[in-house]
């Protein structure tokens, strides 16, 4: 890995395809406990062993077991690397155990480590893995991090436990809905700082939605038939990239006229179209001369046909309803597919 | 009869509406989220969520029962809880493998098995002192729960979707977080607790 990508990695893994605030990986321990800077700052560190030390394992020694069986592996480790930890933070910060409760047992199942697991570690060279594992890490545990030093300063007016001196403090922070809140801000925010230089690379790691988005096309054109406007119609370009203020609506262009056309014999075609230059050099004026000959012989067949104009994808005509199944079908196979690999994704 | 009935539905009321895993608790929102964005795949899964929280949720509170593993500490309940999650997860793996169940199935047992939904409810069990009933009622509402959650996403999403006049840069998972939010605090009410100050 070049000094480029080892910086994109990091770029990647703490911005552009941040697990938390992009891809939506591993909220619950967010909203659930990181309520203030201490809390979040153990989670973040649980994740960050859990998640490296899973992941590198994942692509040195289970590369080739079904992915059924990985799956329940990484629960394994993840349990294993949780009980001494989970062990250790109640012997020596017994507060803690206190007050994340339940919450810390359930990080061995936090979604990131599965869904990076599937979708890098068993794909990529060690390396690339390590890197992309503690890239993962950090860009999760800042963003846990912040939104528990949020919740802290918002829900309980301090900040490492000192009071910062707000003169009210709103407690719903500190339940999941503030979490929620403020990841979904966080995100914006990131969104909009990054939107220059990195805006498609934060788009595409963004959740997929293309399945919600198709059930909304489907609805639009069953609105746009029930209707029964010839003048309006579903455009088809917006099956492959949907804007959010593109109009799918489009006017109706008009028909285009027959074009009358002469249909030339083949022979004659060819002849027009001398292909090799040096023919022409042995040969003299002979293709002329034969040419002429042709010409003689077929009196020169002109036929007006009125051909069909090129289907017009902003028209619609009887075929429509067919070319647009077909279309939706192709789109949900692509769907299939990226879905699949997505599963991969989704973890497990 | 009528007493089994009460505990059931109510265990399963709270762990659904009153308390909801997902809303009010935080458990399994990135699967939930996730999930939403891919009605599809939502049949499937919901059953393993539903049959994985009820019988862990059972199988956990029925060990808890037995007098050596109550004496036990806390973290070794946490094992005993991961070591039934684990077991229930090959078990069912066994059973659906052998029914020759297409891919996509095998792939949503994994889902449905390790995420923090299905791992809380034994915890909260354990913690809230459910008795057997309790633990069947809890099981099932947590299932009950998730696919709730799924489906109020879901059209969040579908409007979401629609919504021409949401700001660029809230556009996306911006957006999707705070509308959870905005559900979450409408969950938060059913506890009737004051949240603002």
């Amino acid at each position: 890995m070049n000094n480029s990508s080892f910086g994109e990695t990091f770029r990647r893994g703490i911005i552009t395809n941040n697990p938390l605030l992009f891809q939506i990986m591993g909220v619950c321990p967010v909203v659930a406990i990181a309520l203030s800077v201490k809390t979040a700052a153990v989670v973040a560190v649980i994740n960050a062993l859990e998640l490296i030390i899973i992941e590198l394992l994942s692509c040195l020694l289970f590369k080739k077991l079904k992915r059924h069986f990985r799956v329940l592996i990484y629960a394994v480790l993840g349990f294993a690397i949780n009980l001494p930890l989970l062990a250790a933070i109640s012997r020596h910060l017994p507060d803690l155990t206190e007050s994340i409760g339940i919450f810390l047992p359930l990080l061995a199942v936090n979604s990131v480590i599965a869904v990076k697991c599937e979708t890098f570690a068993v794909k990529n060279t060690v390396r690339d893995t390590v890197f992309d594992s503690i890239a993962t890490a950090i860009g999760y545990g800042i963003v846990t991090v912040a939104v528990g030093a949020a919740r802290e300063a918002l829900g309980s007016g301090t900040i490492f436990g000192k009071p910062i001196g707000l003169p009210y403090t709103a407690e719903a922070f500190l339940a999941p809905l503030g979490g929620f809140l403020i990841l979904g801000f966080f995100a914006a925010i990131v969104k909009g700082l990054t939107a220059k230089k990195y805006s498609e690379e934060v788009n595409a790691s963004m959740l997929d939605t293309s399945q919600i988005r198709m059930l909304h096309i489907k609805h639009l054109k069953q609105l746009i038939d029930e209707s029964g406007d010839d003048d309006i119609f579903f455009d088809d370009s917006v099956l492959n990239d949907l804007e959010p203020k593109q109009s799918i609506f489009r006017r109706k262009q008009k028909t285009v006229a027959p074009e009358q056309t002469i249909v030339i014999p083949e022979e004659i075609q060819s002849f027009s179209e001398p292909e090799e230059k040096e023919e022409e050099k042995t040969v003299g004026y002979q293709p002329f001369a034969d040419l002429l000959k042709t010409l003689e012989k077929h009196e020169p067949e002109i036929v007006v046909e009125a051909t069909e104009p090129e289907p017009d994808p902003l028209e619609l005509n009887e075929e429509w309803e067919v070319r647009d199944e077909e279309l939706l079908e192709s789109v949900e196979e692509t769907e299939k597919a990226s879905d699949e690999q997505q599963d991969g994704g989704d973890g497990q | 009869m009528s007493y089994f009935f009460f505990d059931l539905f109510s265990a399963a009321l709270y762990a659904c509406v009153i308390q909801n895993f997902i809303f009010t608790g935080g458990y399994g929102a990135s699967e939930a989220i996730r999930m939403s964005a891919k009605p599809k795949n939502l049949f499937p899964l919901s059953i393993f969520i539903v049959y994985f929280t009820t019988v862990t949720s059972v199988i956990c509170r029925i060990l808890e029962l037995t007098s050596f593993v109550s004496g036990l500490e806390a973290l070794y309940h946490n094992m005993i809880f991961y070591g039934v999650l684990c077991i229930l997860y090959l078990v069912t793996l066994v059973v659906v493998l052998g029914f020759h169940a297409p891919k996509r199935v095998v792939r949503r047992v994994g889902i449905a098995a390790f995420n923090t939904l299905v791992l809380s409810v034994p915890f909260i069990n354990y913690r809230a002192g459910f008795n057997l009933v309790g633990a069947i009622g809890s099981g099932i509402g947590a299932g009950i729960a998730f696919v709730l959650a799924v489906l109020l996403i879901n059209t969040g999403l579908q409007k979401l979707e629609q919504n021409t006049s949401i700001p660029r840069h809230f556009k996306g998972t911006p957006a999707i977080f705070i509308y959870v939010a905005i559900l979450s605090l409408g969950f938060m009410a059913l506890t009737g607790k004051s949240i603002f100050i």
